[in-house]
């Protein structure tokens, strides 16, 4: 059995101009030891999936259907007082923009001692031993543990974020974007980090990054969003290197390849649907070059294409045109709407 | 080279004074902080130079002294053949403010939020003098078609909320484009964009600048960004240029250990290829009161003694571009030395 198993989850954000449905309907799973990488353009609802995972939605959002099976619980249904001591202890989040919220009126150490005390039940001279272990587990000199957070770089903050995550040793991780806004060579390090951690502790990963590359570099699995829904789901290699969805080859041919510099960028014109009035067929119909008849009325649902690879899309059955046609430019210019 | 560079910077320089009060190790007061060290580049007419390093290498330094925002602490800058380093005269100042733009990072921020796009893109046109009433109109037509804002007219009373980051960021462009230019630096200029949209602004930038021979200056820690848009790259680090070239011959064939290393570690989007190893150690140390030598001797896999005696000078290595570092020479470098070990 998988560690996490989401099953059609819902959920939606009250807004002044209604009901957004931020997250709708959305599967999968992730067995314990291994990685999912969740990509998407801005917006697509990737915070909010992993934070309705662990229940600390903004006020006005609300999980409205579906379920989230961890470690044989439904976390959407658990009493607030339980899933408090699952966070932290059995699955922790890496928030996105994790570097700004180590408090900075006080030494990094003393977020440490608030989750390993409070949370972990720790004395004070084990929890200071274990938060030392935790700096050195992700390469931090320990003498560092005394600093206020302004005089860490922003590496140095995400991995003491990730140290801190992994403080009551849980089975789960979640990291939104951890190298966003990090230099390659910091982003290099963090990746490292947390790929030794998945080797060595065993740990799974889910995580947030809007960089294909990252996903291909640290990742077993994908999950590709696209205004709400996942799109594409499978083994890394299989998704990126043979793409059954018209959305995924238009993110590959929107990336720059060091090692392909002759190729041409193409871009995905136009922008992701409102998530309030969402379009009553393929969410990607507007922008899809491929769209047909069937498309703007009839949603395609998430069907198997091969070994645990899925994707959401009318056209499977004619996939190797239009995996050739998607590598033209001429495909993806200005698509009539 | 035949053509007058329309960029030159010799020995360019800028140095800050240091406040080092919330270092708690610190006790010997005030240093000297040199942000940019020494740099020198020309970039002929309708050329790009991209500029890469790891944050706080002195890139936006580097680009506000080619802007004449910071006046240099020394070294000499020409601007298409006239030094241009002391300029204060506000007549020609302004000249210059027309000739070389700005494109902002954040496209969000680059636009006044209360004003309509029309508005936005006529400011520029009202400070330079450019145009009548009738002809402004006109211009800021022509102007957004060009940056394929079609058609213009549905976009002149749009408030920058209304539109999306990546249709803000063709707005940013064309303002910077409608003074007619010679010289545009872009600083990060899609790092706030979507992926699938980036795509668009970067082509857009690059077919634009190649009609119009813009010359440029493109910043970013984005490698792959820098090999698909620019013909040089220069590659800085604590102030200094360390690798400078044809981005052919610094991307494929980098010589610096500094430049390997940035180069290894840009993820591949390749899942089946091995992730190089990167050799270098520690983060950036502080640029305050930096020690004698090479600037990278203390993350460098490939130290010795008079790494840490001499600064190392720029030379020609023998795949074209010009390298600072002592153990590179026409005949030899360090890491295919250390790669023929392997095997
Ligand atoms: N508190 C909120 N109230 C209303 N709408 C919200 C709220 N938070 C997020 N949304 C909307 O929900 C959708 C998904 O947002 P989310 O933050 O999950 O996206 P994301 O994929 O993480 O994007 P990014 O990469 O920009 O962080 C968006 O349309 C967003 O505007
Ligand atoms: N106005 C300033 N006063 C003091 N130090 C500055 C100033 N502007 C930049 N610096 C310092 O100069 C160095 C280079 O900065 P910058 O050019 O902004 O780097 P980058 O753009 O590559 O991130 C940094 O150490 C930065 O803190
Ligand atoms: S279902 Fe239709 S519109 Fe949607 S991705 Fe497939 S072809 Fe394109
Ligand atoms: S000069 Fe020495 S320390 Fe500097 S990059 Fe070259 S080998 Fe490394
Ligand atoms: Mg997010
Ligand atoms: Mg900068």
């Amino acid at each position: 059995m998988s560690l996490l198993e989401v099953n059609d989850l819902k959920i939606y954000y009250k807004t002044s101009r209604g009901i957004s449905k931020a997250v709708d309907g959305v599967s999968f799973a992730v067995d314990q030891g291994r990685s999912l990488g969740l990509v998407g353009e801005s917006g697509c609802g990737k915070s909010t999936l992993v934070k309705g995972i662990i229940r600390v939605l903004a006020g006005n959002g609300v999980i409205a259907g579906g379920s989230v099976n961890f470690d044989g619980n439904d976390l959407t249904k658990m009493a607030e007082s339980h899933i408090r001591q699952v966070r932290w202890k059995d699955l922790s989040l890496i928030p996105q923009a994790a570097m700004d919220s180590l408090n900075p009126v006080y030494p990094v150490i003393d977020s440490f001692l608030e989750i390993l005390m409070l949370k972990g039940k720790l004395s004070r001279a084990d929890a200071i031993q274990r938060a030392q272990e935790l700096f050195t587990m992700v390469g931090l000199d320990t003498k560092r543990l005394r600093y206020y957070p302004h005089e860490f770089s922003g590496g140095m903050k995400q991995r003491a974020m990730i140290a801190l995550a992994l403080a009551l040793s849980p089975k789960l991780v979640i990291a939104d974007e951890p190298v966003t806004a990090l230099d390659v060579i910091v982003q290099n390090q963090v990746l490292r980090v947390l790929k030794n951690l998945k080797k060595e502790l065993g740990l799974t990963l889910v995580m947030i990054t809007h960089d294909i590359s990252v996903v291909a570099e640290t990742c077993d699995d994908v999950a590709v969003m696209y205004a709400g829904k996942i799109i594409e789901l499978g083994p890394v290699s299989r998704v990126l290197k043979h793409s059954m969805h018209p959305y995924t080859m238009g993110l590959a041919n929107a990336f720059p390849n060091l090692k392909k510099t002759e190729s041409t960028l193409i871009s995905i014109e136009g922008s992701p649907p409102d998530l309030v009035d969402p379009p009553k067929g393929c969410r990607f119909a507007a922008r899809c070059p491929f769209q047909i008849e069937a498309c703007a009325h009839e949603e395609p649902s998430l069907v198997s294409v091969g070994d645990r690879h899925f994707a959401a899309c009318h056209r499977l059955d004619e996939i190797a045109v239009l995996q050739a046609k998607a590598k033209e430019v001429d495909t993806w210019r200005k698509i009539p709407s | 080279m035949a053509e007058n560079p329309i960029i030159e910077v010799r020995g360019l320089s800028k140095h800050f004074e240091a406040r080092q009060h919330l270092f708690r190790k610190s006790s010997t007061g005030a240093g000297v902080l040199k942000a940019v060290d020494d740099v020198s580049f020309r970039i002929p007419k309708g050329h790009s130079l991209g500029i890469a390093g790891e944050s706080g290498c002195g890139k936006t330094t580097t680009a506000k002294m080619l802007l004449k925002l910071y006046e240099p602490t020394s070294g000499s800058f020409l601007f298409n053949g006239k030094d241009i380093t002391h300029l204060r005269a506000k007549e020609e100042l302004k000249q210059f403010r027309k000739q070389a733009q700005l494109m902002f990072q954040n496209p969000f921020e680059a636009l006044n939020p209360r004003f309509t796009i029309f508005r936005s893109l006529l400011e520029p046109l009202i400070v330079h003098d450019i145009g009548t009433k009738e002809e402004r109109a006109a211009f800021i037509k022509q102007a957004l078609e060009q940056v394929n804002l079609i058609p213009a007219e549905n976009f002149f009373e749009k408030y920058p909320h209304q539109m999306s980051g990546g249709q803000l960021q063709r707005v940013v462009l064309a303002r910077a484009l409608i003074v007619d230019p010679i010289f545009l630096v872009a600083d990060e200029p899609v790092s706030m964009l979507d992926v699938s949209v980036r795509a668009g602004v970067l082509n857009l930038m690059k077919t634009l600048t190649e009609r119009l021979q813009l010359t440029t200056v493109y910043i970013s820690h984005d490698l792959s960004l820098i090999s698909y848009m620019c013909e040089q790259t220069a590659i800085m680090y604590l102030g200094k240029v360390v690798e400078i070239g044809d981005t052919m011959s610094v991307l494929q064939k980098p010589k610096h250990p500094y430049t390997q290393a940035l180069l290894a570690a840009v993820p591949s989007p390749d899942p089946d290829e091995e992730p190089e190893e990167v050799l270098i150690k520690n983060h950036v140390p502080s640029p305050i009161n930096m020690p004698n030598g090479c600037h990278f001797q203390d993350r460098c896999p490939y130290t010795e003694a008079i790494c840490r005696e001499k600064t190392p000078e720029l030379r020609q290595a023998e795949t074209g571009q010009i390298v600072a570092c002592h153990m590179v020479t026409p005949f030899f470098d360090r890491k295919a030395e250390r790669e023929e070990h392997v095997i």
